[in-house]
């Protein structure tokens, strides 16, 4: 399964929500709460093996799927290259 | 064709009479709440327009300095200051405490404005390991049940989830969430004011 697949999977089993495109921001779509952001977070973690550093939690990183997918992308080729 | 248009009908003046009372009655209890803290509150340095609604338990050794327009509700289980000797627990203006807040300080604990304190947060600079001061910033909002660790900083305008236990600093604009707590923008959970 792609990083893509993997994680919408995981979006729509955790908060039951299927309606939503790539580029929709979680938060103005009402996707995903606080604590749900925290759940994905555990999850991107765990998932793919990278430790994100807290001041890397902002929107710009996970505000909406093809971030997260973006984000993990990035964070995995660093954790490749070090 | 009946109906009472005389200005003195006693069902509204009983009408009148009530909505006077319920518009005294929040007064009146701020007054009772005002001398309530004068009582309470008699070992520490207090400002002016401290009230509390409830029990607080206060065993003062060093300077407790509370500041103007706090509150501390009451409730099931009453809000404690402990203060041992040579410490100081410094609080700012128009901050709130709900009922079983526990604030111990060893050594420093300061507050600062329009903070929000729910019920059951603990708040102590000393563990089983060490002292370290605690700092508060302004307008921080913490939840339920979150405990604080010694030598922690919240920043402005942060928040603490419920039942969190916070570790680390908290930068300001934060949400703080877990145990130990992580935390994360803003930004990222909350929409501001009209967006």
């Amino acid at each position: 399964m792609s990083t893509r697949d993997s994680i919408r999977s995981f979006i729509v089993d955790t908060f039951f929500v299927d309606e939503f495109g790539d580029d929709d921001s979680f938060l103005r779509k009402g996707l995903i709460d606080s604590t749900g952001m925290m759940e994905l977070v555990a999850f991107v973690e765990s998932e793919f093996g990278i430790k994100l550093e807290d001041k890397e939690l902002v929107p710009e990183n996970l505000d909406s799927l093809s971030r997260v997918v973006a984000f993990v992308g990035r964070k995995q080729a660093l954790a490749k290259a070090s | 064709m009946n109906a009472p248009t005389f200005p003195l009908h006693p069902a509204l003046v009983m009408a009148q009479l009530a909505e006077m009372r319920d518009q005294f009655r929040p007064r009146a209890e701020r007054a009772m709440g005002i001398l309530r803290a004068k009582w309470f509150l008699r070992d520490c340095h207090l400002d002016w327009g401290v009230a509390t609604y409830g029990r607080v338990v206060v065993d003062n050794q060093g300077v407790v300095e509370l500041g103007p327009r706090l509150s501390f509700m009451g409730g099931m289980v009453p809000t404690t200051l402990t203060c041992h000797p040579g410490a100081r627990l410094v609080v700012g203006a128009s901050s709130h405490f709900n009922y079983g807040v526990s604030l111990e300080a060893w050594e420093s604990v300061s507050i600062g404005e329009r903070c929000m304190f729910a019920s059951f947060v603990r708040i102590c600079d000393r563990d089983g390991h060490r002292t370290a001061p605690i700092v508060i910033e302004d307008d921080v909002w913490v939840a339920h049940g979150a405990i604080l660790m010694p030598g922690v900083r919240i920043g402005a305008r942060s928040v603490v989830s419920a039942g969190s236990i916070v570790t680390h600093d908290v930068p300001p604009d934060m949400l703080a969430m877990g145990n130990p707590a992580r935390t994360m923008s803003m930004d990222l959970v909350a929409r501001g004011t009209g967006t």
